[in-house]
């Protein structure tokens, strides 16, 4: 067959296309966290040699680095203990990773301490929003972690918390029917983690049956605390 | 003529992606994010195809561009940027309308799509319940903890998700294309006269 450099082209440009919609493996956000790291140390070197060598400094202080590798460290665990059981990191969290390292690098070239400090706000800023959300980009193939939220039950008696007692969460349109969330644990406290939305808790022990109705989920990231009295 | 090389393939494309992707969140800056179709349905997969579509068709109208970017084109363009910003306004407009009314707030992370034919179970839980009001969609999602296709007929959820997205995707493309419409205006302006 003759070789025709149009036919070359079209399979070049089918390759490319199929190659960059890939998901991101795992070793990309491994790479990131990596690169976010360096990127943080690079960041340090730069103070300390600006301090060393009396130039005008960074903006950037030993506590907003202290913060930053805080941060860094913290997430890259969670990531790790997850890493193991879900699916890989999705594209977009790691180049929202690949974004933050960039931003870093430019917080260490930024000669206006001002700017300097500003850049590395907003990374920590960023950082901290992922925490909080407990967000650590996997791909969708699993329920995201985000989707959910944590819920504590403390069943009370007189103020106190009180034992053993077996509790499941149903959505207030299932509030009759057979448990469908129950809690791994029994009482008290039990956590675990549920989609947002109002529900019934139900508490149970010997016969004796404790009822409350909550929204979970549907204030914000914070995990919900509920408690219920028993009689 | 020696045949390009893979490198230079993907290099063409990595621009490409880039352009789309600048051009995306250019444009979603003006439009709320799209809805989902169900609560944990992950909706930056919508705006990765918005950004592929984009890349592509970038890539298409840069040919164009290189045929006519003398100045006398600058009035095409011009042309070409007013058709494709009201074709955008026409869009934006029936996006709005459908998302005011086929979905609904959840969970404060953004809208889920409803429907308007209620399952037969949920019609004799709602003939049992007259203190609920069939009409507060929020309420009724979350009753249901974000179940929605409990509450709705799937068949009918998936055909609204679609038109909400095909709306959406397509005021995206418009609008980006808009964008690099009047870029391309300025630039025959700017250009020597013939």
């Amino acid at each position: 067959m003759r070789y025709r450099p149009r036919h070359a082209m079209l399979a070049a440009a089918l390759a490319s296309l199929i190659l960059s919609s890939l998901p991101a493996q795992p070793q990309d956000a491994n790479s990131a966290f990596s690169a976010l790291q360096a990127a943080s140390d690079r960041l340090q070197a730069v103070v300390h040699d600006r301090r060393g060598t009396r130039t005008p400094l960074v903006g950037v202080e030993a506590e907003d680095i202290n913060l930053l590798n805080k941060q860094i460290n913290t997430l890259q665990g969670r990531y790790r203990s997850r890493a193991a059981t879900t699916p890989p990191a999705n594209a977009e969290y790691v180049d929202s990773l690949q974004h933050l390292v960039r931003l870093i690098n430019l917080a260490a070239q930024e000669s206006r301490p001002a700017e300097s400090r500003a850049i590395l706000k907003d990374v920590t800023g960023d950082l901290a929003d992922k925490l909080g959300r407990g967000e650590v980009g996997f791909a969708a193939s699993e329920r995201p972690f985000r989707w959910e939220a944590q819920v504590t039950v403390k069943t009370m008696k007189d103020g106190n918390q009180v034992q053993g007692y077996f509790v499941y969460a149903n959505p207030i349109r299932w509030q009759n029917a057979d448990p469908r969330n129950p809690f791994s644990k029994l009482s008290s406290p039990t956590s675990r983690m549920l989609t947002p939305g109002r529900y019934e808790i139900v508490a149970s022990k010997d016969g004796v049956v404790a009822r409350r109705l909550a929204d979970i989920g549907l204030a914000g990231p914070e995990p919900d605390e509920i408690e219920v009295p028993v009689p | 003529m020696k045949p390009p090389s893979f490198d230079e393939f993907k290099n063409s494309w990595a621009l490409l992606a880039q352009l789309g992707v600048w051009l995306t969140s250019l444009v979603v800056v003006f439009v709320t994010e799209p809805p989902r179709l169900w609560p944990d349905a992950d909706p930056p997969a919508l705006l990765r195809f918005n950004q592929f579509v984009i890349a592509v068709l970038t890539g298409c109208v840069f040919v164009l561009f290189y045929q006519r970017s003398r100045r006398p084109d600058m009035r095409l363009w011009l042309r070409v940027t007013l058709a494709s910003l009201a074709a955008g306004v026409l869009l934006f407009a029936t996006y709005t309308y459908l998302t005011s009314y086929w979905t609904a707030e959840y969970d404060n992370k953004g809208m889920v799509v409803i429907g308007s034919r209620f399952t037969d179970l949920e019609q004799k839980w709602l003939a049992q319940h007259p203190e609920i009001d069939p009409g507060d969609a929020t309420t009724l999602v979350r009753d249901h903890a974000g179940q929605t296709d409990e509450i709705w007929y799937r068949d009918e959820l998936i055909n609204r998700y679609l038109k909400i997205s095909a709306c959406y995707s397509l005021l995206v493309v418009t609008m980006s294309l808009s964008v690099l419409f009047v870029i391309q205006a300025l630039r025959c302006s700017a250009s020597e006269p013939a």
